[in-house]
């Protein structure tokens, strides 16, 4: 359990890059936490992983407050970035290097998802492309077997294959005690494998709810004029969709793409359906 | 609760920074050895014998040189800001990073160069012997020079660790100008001292006593001198790297 009260970040005085976030991770579930550019995300993942301080605010993981980084710790907790390096040697080596460090990694774990992504251990990593490299570091996170798993863009450089495929390992990896947390722009990679949503604009959270409850709440569609009238969102053009009180209305999947539009638009009116 | 410091990791953080580094310390190591073999080579053949002393003088001067060069590789992946985010998250405490780096940049490096020392300064001894003619001498590690040499390197390190985990671009020549200034300041200050205490003798008035203060205040080391530099700069260095790793890491 991962607990933010009042975080306050920025990386210049007076401009603040977090502004008084509140949030609460539970183990056994998958959030995906999205924003715009520049709105944090990458921020507040690296304050979770102990990269950062908040400048003001708490921040507690399984009861403990973080101030100072133990190794105890750190081994609860791994962060895949956005833009990394990885050294120039063979994938074996490289799990050989890192694995010790991590007391619950799942060497044959390791192995299976580096075949799933069609890898050879024997590669070295120097000559792997971008999105292979990024695939030899999910496969090595998803083994360390850290309760808490921060992953920040994780689709970014994955071609369209790849992202199902990460979809599909990623959902079979979550369970009861593991606390996955994704973050995101590209709102769509993440269809079908996250529980709760969770949004940050101008450094505040604006929407911070699971999917069980948008599902019972909000109708996501296209609607007929008469209906586009109490829409609480509406894409503009023609045949766009809409959000709408789901009100004795047939359930309907939830389009992330098109909520996260409408919370950006009008956070008030939807957050305040889903908190009746 | 777990303790801040592990051996096994501490272990664990050696063996990769050697792995990861393999190609840079066999380059330097390279290097050493085949200036070690030129140099023996050609003291033996213009000499006709190599003395303990010259001989430890090189070993001496390749040992702290690569020593020092080689503690700046350690702090790389620190100063990346692609790979330190992987590196700062693995599961170790700073005391952890920071006696892995000492004790493979002290420890390491000098059984390193006492293999060097040893087994190829001798088989480079006994070629030129062979091939020159020249007085055969075993390497003796008992000689006074090779500790001194090894004492030497050991407070001199940290100082080159506190720049490589300060500066994060140009650290070698940032470092260098560093201690240096450092050193200018101090032999000025000494002399300013030395000056200010002796007044009455018109120090900067008289030809010749001004220049004798300079090289008394470089030459001098007292006691209290001695005191200060090894057993205050070595682990205070070492101290100010740790508050810099940890600065780093948050």
């Amino acid at each position: 359990m991962i607990t933010l009260k009042d975080l306050e970040f920025g990386y210049s005085k007076g401009q603040k890059v977090l502004n008084g976030i509140s949030l609460h991770f539970e183990c056994g579930n998958i959030y995906g936490l999205f924003g715009k550019n520049g709105e944090g995300k990458t921020s507040l993942m690296k304050i979770m992983s102990g990269l950062l301080y908040p400048k003001r605010g708490a921040y507690s993981l399984e009861g403990t407050l973080v101030s100072t980084r133990k190794a105890y710790w750190l081994q609860q907790v791994f962060l895949v970035p956005e833009d990394f390096e990885l050294p120039n040697i063979p994938i074996s080596s490289y799990e050989n290097i890192n694995a010790p460090f991590y007391p619950n990694f799942s060497k044959s774990r390791f192995h299976e998802l580096i075949e799933e992504f069609g890898l050879r251990p024997k590669a070295n990593i120097g000559t792997l492309s971008f999105g292979q490299r990024k695939k030899v570091l999910i496969a090595f996170a998803l083994s360390t077997n850290t309760r808490f798993l921060f992953m920040d863009e994780p689709t970014n450089g994955l071609d369209i294959p790849s992202k199902s495929q990460f979809r599909r390992v990623m959902a079979s990896v979550a369970t009861d005690d593991k606390c996955i947390v994704i973050s995101t722009h590209q709102v769509r990679d993440l269809y079908s494998l996250i529980n709760h949503v969770m949004v940050l604009d101008h450094a505040k959270v604006v929407f911070d709810q699971s999917l069980a409850t948008v599902t019972d709440k909000l109708w996501f569609g296209k609607a007929s004029a008469e209906r586009k009238e109490g829409a609480l969102y509406s894409e503009t053009g023609l045949g766009g969709k809409s959000i709408l009180p789901k009100k004795g209305l047939e359930e309907t999947e939830v389009d992330l793409e098109l909520l996260f539009q409408g919370i950006l638009s009008a956070p008030n009116q939807i957050n305040s359906i889903l908190k009746r | 609760m777990e303790r801040n410091i592990s051996l096994h990791r501490v272990w664990n953080h050696m063996k990769r920074d050697f792995i990861l580094l393999k190609s840079i310390l066999l380059t330097t190591l390279a290097i050493c050895a085949v200036l070690l073999f030129a140099v023996v080579q050609l003291n033996l053949f213009w000499n006709k014998g190599m003395s303990s002393d010259v001989y430890f003088s090189l070993l001496a001067f390749l040992y702290i040189i690569s020593g020092i060069v080689l503690s700046f590789s350690y702090f790389k992946e620190f100063h990346d800001h692609k790979s330190n985010v992987l590196y700062l998250t693995l599961p170790l405490s700073s005391e952890e990073r920071l006696i892995a780096i000492w004790l493979c940049s002290t420890l390491g490096h000098t059984l390193i160069f006492l293999f060097l020392g040893i087994v190829f300064g001798g088989f480079s001894i006994f070629f030129g012997s062979v091939l020159f003619g020249a007085e055969f001498n075993f390497v003796n590690l008992s000689a006074d020079s090779y500790w001194k040499m090894v004492r030497a390197y050991l407070f001199i390190l940290p100082i080159f660790l506190f720049g490589a985990a300060t500066f994060k671009r140009n650290r070698r020549a940032k470092t260098v100008l560093l201690v240096a200034t450092t050193v200018l300041c101090l032999v000025f200050f000494n002399m300013f001292l030395f000056g200010v205490l002796n007044r009455g003798m018109d120090v900067f008035d008289q030809s010749g006593l001004g220049s004798k203060a300079l090289d008394l205040a470089q030459k001098d080391f007292s006691g209290f001198g001695k005191f200060i530099f090894m057993t205050i700069l070595g682990p205070g260095m070492l101290l100010a790297t740790y508050f810099k790793i940890r600065e780093k890491e948050g």
